[in-house]
């Protein structure tokens, strides 16, 4: 018999311990915004907070980098308590805003070069971590060039480079490539991809599930105030698509097909005279099943449902919950 | 303290590279240095007077001493000269009152409507007449335009002073006649017309019928005391004449500054010119460059490093400060080349314009933690900082504000600021004086600076 009820999420992660988030709670007043989340991300490994808007992701990440106190629970990252240790902890941690933060008014270099010296680099290593990193931005031709003056793409590469400045051990990036059109979002995409590649720990906020799904080592999906599911891209996306599949009764009646597509845990959504559509969980593997067991059935085909509206139905259905 | 360097210099940078943040922050108060230089260079105008002048008799250009007998076109002797009430306006009000003549008085005020002339004068019929009158006083009427208080005060204070020179004249004038006819009593002549024999004569007279009729004890003691009556009036008459100089023109003003320089009207604006340069600056510029931070998104991104909140209050602070003083000590110079301001006045400021400076920065800082936009922060600067000017005695004396108004004055470091240039630059006042005022000042900065960095750590 198949297992068609809820599944048990796998929470695999990759290397040690580097982020350690044990039941953060934080209020605005009366509003609850984070209600006991539970995270654990390791070496390396991209983390990625999907959510609807206020869905807390933005709150959960300023609590992480010390700019914001929880209202109750407890988080370390590299082994410090980000309530205690928060001097500690802003040493081995990055930020990229989800607005471009830059000087308009320095050039690319001069942004990376004060934000190394703010964090206490000095002389060749400045230097050549500076050059280092324009390097990987691909930005070594436009180091003089005010910050201002760059396209979109280019300011938001400048901006993840100056969260890499000194090196941390964990880097938060809260939507990375929101208002970016698809080319230099794709090549934002692999800078990201190669900073994993270089053993950072990445935890990335974003509202877009291609996204979450091409970075992302795993996925912790946010809606008010809770992970509501939290798995691999591939897992996660099993779960959430569902598809349909249209099937030609031939000789079965349409109360044979109803009894056999109930007892699967399926559901039939329209029949336009001898076509029936039938959609519910792991439907391609059902509708095997339906017809190995009924082959006067014809199926006609199988089609996917969009990963997005299967998103949306998700959190839809959350939100009934 | 770690950081407040690198920031120092980037704003530095910034402000450099920035046009917005160039003109509104150093090239502003210069531009308005000049503007009000060039508002108070025409301070030596004439006054523009319409007259009309009912004295002057129709169609005839001439005026005799005794007029048309109706009283009209009269002269008045004055230093040995005649003057008619046209020649006596013309001649008493100098250079500093330009007179526009008119006919009718619909279009003298119709040119004061729209600003041809500053005021008008109405001379009436038998002007001069009355002058000369012993028992008389005559009467000028004066149409000011009230619209702009200033310029109508200004100029009743100039036409009056004008005036007054015509009426010193003719009081002399006439305390000269009135003792010049006492004189005759004494030594004999004309008397207004009629010719008298003096009480010196009468005495001589006396002495000789005292000679003739020294056999006759009685009349001669009546004859005695009668000369003894005419020397008693002699003596009397004269005290009276000094007595009648002295009471008609007992007032003569010698007018000159504190500092022992005459007044200038320009340079009274020099210490309002510096202090309102370091307000502007001063709430500005730490306003903007503290919010800049958060405009620009990276107020969250220095939060993770080692640059603390105090310390960017610090460089955000010193940059402002630089700023301040650049444009002080550049305008000191300026008007210290321009005025006569001595050294000392201009070398006690700057500590003032440093301490005053404190105040205006803490105030931006305060002014930053509840903003979020540079926009924000320039309208609630101006805001803050256009009543501080206008309260602080700048503009309008303090002293004549309502009592409430004086002491809610005292509670802006600004004022403070204003009486301690003031007195560093104009009043010359000792220098304990302006170390009391500067004492004042830098309890306020301190104050406005701990709350803006306390403000800041918090909202910011």
């Amino acid at each position: 018999m198949l297992d068609i009820l809820p599944i048990e999420f796998k929470k695999e992660r990759k290397g040690p311990l580097v982020i350690k988030v044990e039941s953060i709670v934080k209020e605005f007043g009366k509003f609850r915004v984070l209600d006991g989340i539970e995270l654990r991300v390791g070496k390396g490994e991209i983390y990625g907070l999907l959510g609807p808007n206020g869905a807390g992701k933005t709150t959960l990440i300023n609590i992480l980098c010390c700019q914001l106190p929880p209202t109750r629970g407890e988080a370390s990252i590299g082994g410090f308590s980000i309530v205690d240790q928060k001097d500690r902890v802003r040493r081995i941690i990055g930020l990229v805003p989800q607005e471009v933060s830059l000087y308009k008014k320095l050039t690319v270099e001069e942004n990376l070069r004060i934000m190394g010296s703010l964090q206490g680099l000095r002389g060749k290593e400045l230097q050549s971590k500076i050059e280092e990193l324009l390097e990987w931005a691909g930005l070594s031709k436009f180091s003089s060039r005010l910050a201002g003056d760059c396209s979109v793409g280019m300011r938001q590469a400048l901006n993840i480079a100056m969260g890499l400045i000194h090196s941390p051990q964990a880097l938060f990036l809260d939507e990375p490539t929101s208002g970016l059109d698809p080319l230099a979002r794709k090549s934002l995409w692999e800078l990201i991809k190669g900073l994993s590649g270089r053993g950072s720990t990445l935890v990335i906020a974003t509202h877009n599930l291609l996204e979450a799904e091409k970075l992302c080592d795993r996925i912790g999906i946010l809606n008010h105030g809770k992970i509501a599911m939290e798995d691999t891209p591939r897992q996660i996306r099993s779960k959430l698509t569902e598809a349909q599949a249209t099937v030609e009764l031939g000789e079965i009646t349409l109360g044979e097909l109803k009894e056999a597509v109930r007892r699967l845990n399926l559901e039939i959504t329209s029949v336009h005279g001898k076509a029936v559509t039938i959609v519910g969980p792991e439907i391609r593997e059902k509708i095997e099943i339906i017809i190995g067991r009924m082959p006067e059935l014809k199926l006609i085909n199988v089609e996917d449902y969009n990963l997005e509206d299967a998103f949306i139905k998700f959190i839809e259905s959350e939100a009934k919950r | 303290m770690k950081g407040w360097k690198e920031i120092f210099i980037k704003d530095l940078k910034i402000i450099g590279r920035n046009r917005l943040l160039l003109t509104v922050l150093i090239l502003y108060p210069f531009v308005f240095m000049a503007v009000i230089a060039l508002t108070f260079s025409r301070t030596n105008q004439p006054i523009r007077l319409g007259l009309i002048n009912y004295d002057e008799p129709s169609g005839s250009v001439l005026s005799g001493e005794e007029g048309t007998g109706d009283g009209i076109g009269e002269s008045v002797w004055i230093q040995g000269e005649p003057y008619a009430s046209a020649e006596l306006i013309q001649r008493f009000f100098g250079e500093t009152i330009e007179i526009k003549n008119f006919e009718e008085e619909a279009a003298a005020t119709e040119a004061l409507r729209k600003g041809r002339v500053d005021a008008i004068l109405i001379i009436p019929a038998g002007f001069v007449h009355q002058l000369k009158m012993l028992n008389e006083t005559a009467t000028a009427h004066l149409i000011l335009d009230q619209s702009n208080l200033v310029k109508a005060v200004a100029t009743e204070t100039n036409i009056r002073g004008a005036l007054s020179v015509i009426d010193r004249a003719i009081a002399e004038n006439k305390v000269r006649m009135v003792v010049e006819g006492l004189s005759v009593l004494i030594d004999g002549g004309d008397f207004f017309g009629h010719q008298v024999i003096g009480l010196r004569d009468v005495v001589q007279d006396i002495d000789a019928i005292i000679e003739v009729l020294h056999d006759q004890p009685d009349l001669t003691q009546k004859l005695l005391r009668a000369r003894e009556l005419a020397s008693s009036v002699i003596q009397d008459i004269g005290e009276a004449a000094d007595y009648l100089k002295a009471t008609a023109m007992p007032l003569e003003v010698a007018v000159s500054g504190l500092a022992g320089r005459e007044l200038s009207l320009k340079e009274t604006m020099v210490p309002t010119l510096i202090g309102l340069s370091t307000l502007w600056t001063g709430i500005l510029c730490a306003s903007i460059l503290m919010v800049m931070e958060e405009e620009e998104g990276m107020r969250r991104r220095l939060r993770l490093t080692r640059l603390r909140s105090t310390a960017l209050v610090v460089s955000k602070s010193l940059v402002s400060l630089t700023i301040i003083f650049l444009q002080a000590m550049t305008m000191c110079v300026i008007v210290g080349l321009i005025f006569d301001i001595p050294a000392s006045g201009i070398l006690f400021s700057l500590p003032v314009i440093a301490v005053m400076s404190f105040s205006s920065i803490g105030i931006g800082i305060v002014i930053a933690a509840f903003t979020r936009e540079v926009t924000s922060a320039i309208v609630i600067s101006v805001l803050i900082a256009l009543p501080i000017f206008f309260i602080s005695g700048a503009v309008y004396p303090l002293s004549q504000m309502p009592v409430f108004m004086q002491i809610l004055a005292k509670c802006f470091s600004f004022t403070w600021g204003i009486e301690a240039l003031s007195g560093a630059m104009l009043r010359g006042d000792p220098a304990l004086i302006i170390f009391k005022y500067s004492g004042v000042l830098l309890l306020f900065g301190l104050f406005f600076l701990a709350m803006g960095t306390v403000l800041n750590r918090r909202l910011g």
